[in-house]
């Protein structure tokens, strides 16, 4: 099994972090995400089991709050390096994303989810969901610039 | 600014921007809590046990029944008694074909390792039990035979892999229950071809004929090889 535990813990962490804006709640749902895999015994290759720990860190997550709410990314986030002007628009476009754009981001360019795996997430083919993504960083890409 | 500096500083300020607090119960969590893998002995110890108590049997009985025929009360000759290694070639074939002549190969999927070390750890194990009862018998009916230790272990192994390769074969090509009397032909044809070799082309077990056994066992060596590696593709495919 090719998966780094220390690093995916902190992707599925981040990923519950900002769905749910709670600190303790996204490490208690992370934690019951890799304890229901500990737990199953069925083999999964690396992009089933991806598919598989965000599945039901959605699920948990949905489970957990279940009220639809749209908050700025600015709460709650700790220290940055990068220019603050840079971050502020870019998070002034982010905010304007919608839920799921912003997840996909998320998921895409931070988490580096394999396309294959996000495709099946979202019920998507690769190729629509690689120009939605495109779509999005473009829109982000002007918004640095 | 440069397509590719911008995507790189577009990746930095989101990874800023999706930055989360650091987590808290990380390390104690991990160091507590494990997916629990099994080991490469425990595997083959769980295939060990999987591997039905008739298959062993019958691999010791096929033992016995080669010695017995190829032991000089009997004066077969051990050219006919080499007739029954593609049986025991059928064995490990079917052994390992059991859950797709069953169509139940989504049972071996539902387990913690990925099929394919499950198929080879089983192949490991029956491989490696028939080849020292190969060699077990190579010594008696090298003796017996009046030939040396290299050439009998070639006409004991090359039909044994013959069979295997061409049983891999058909248990891949033929689904469900019809892939037992597929690979029982392919063995019986294997068998018979070596009687009729050792009754009409007896000139083929000389000495300066070892050469040409020599290649037919690579090749049958070869095309295992080849078998093996379809086999474990193909399961995975079927995963996928």
């Amino acid at each position: 099994m090719a998966i780094d535990l220390e690093d995916q813990y902190d992707k599925i962490y981040r990923y519950c972090y900002y769905r749910l804006r709670d600190r303790e709640r996204a490490e208690d749902v992370t934690q019951e995400t890799f304890l229901r895999w500990f737990a199953s015994d069925t083999y999964r290759d690396r992009n089933q089991l991806l598919q598989y720990l965000y599945t039901v860190a959605g699920h948990l997550c949905v489970d957990e709050y279940r009220r639809p709410v749209s908050l700025p990314l600015s709460e709650d986030v700790p220290d940055r390096e990068t220019d603050p002007l840079l971050s502020i628009a870019l998070r002034a476009e982010l905010d304007r994303l919608s839920q799921p754009d912003r997840e996909l981001v998320l998921l895409r360019c931070v988490n580096e989810v394999p396309m294959a795996v996000l495709s099946r997430l979202y019920g998507q083919s690769r190729f629509a969901l690689r120009r939605r993504l495109n779509g999005i960083l473009k829109t982000l890409r002007e918004a640095l610039e | 600014m440069g397509g590719k500096q911008m995507d790189n500083k577009l990746k930095q300020a989101l990874a800023e921007a999706y930055r989360a607090p650091a987590p808290m119960r990380k390390a104690a969590f991990l160091k507590r809590h494990r997916r629990r893998e099994l080991g490469r002995r425990e595997l083959l110890a769980v295939q060990i046990r999987y591997i039905r108590w008739w298959v062993w049997a019958m691999s010791l009985a096929l033992f016995g029944g080669i010695l017995w025929m190829a032991s000089p009360a009997r004066g077969m000759g051990g050219w006919y008694a080499a007739a029954l290694t593609p049986f025991l070639a059928l064995l490990m074939v079917m052994e390992n074909g059991r859950a797709r002549a069953c169509q139940m190969e989504e049972l071996e999927l539902a387990c913690r390792m990925a099929r394919h070390s499950v198929i080879l750890a089983r192949m490991v194990v029956l491989g490696l039990f028939h080849l020292a009862l190969l060699a077990g018998l190579t010594p008696p009916l090298a003796v017996w035979g009046a030939a040396g230790m290299a050439r009998t272990g070639v006409y004991l192994l090359t039909p044994y892999l013959l069979t295997a390769a061409l049983g891999m074969e058909l248990t891949r090509r033929v689904r469900g229950r019809e892939c037992l009397p597929a690979c029982g032909g392919a063995a019986v044809l294997v068998s018979m071809l070596g009687v009729f070799l050792i009754n009409f082309r007896p000139e083929l077990y000389r000495p300066q004929h070892l050469p040409l056994w020599g290649l037919a066992l690579a090749l049958a060596a070869l095309a295992a090889g080849a078998e093996i590696i379809l086999s474990l593709k193909e399961r995975e495919l079927q995963w996928n």
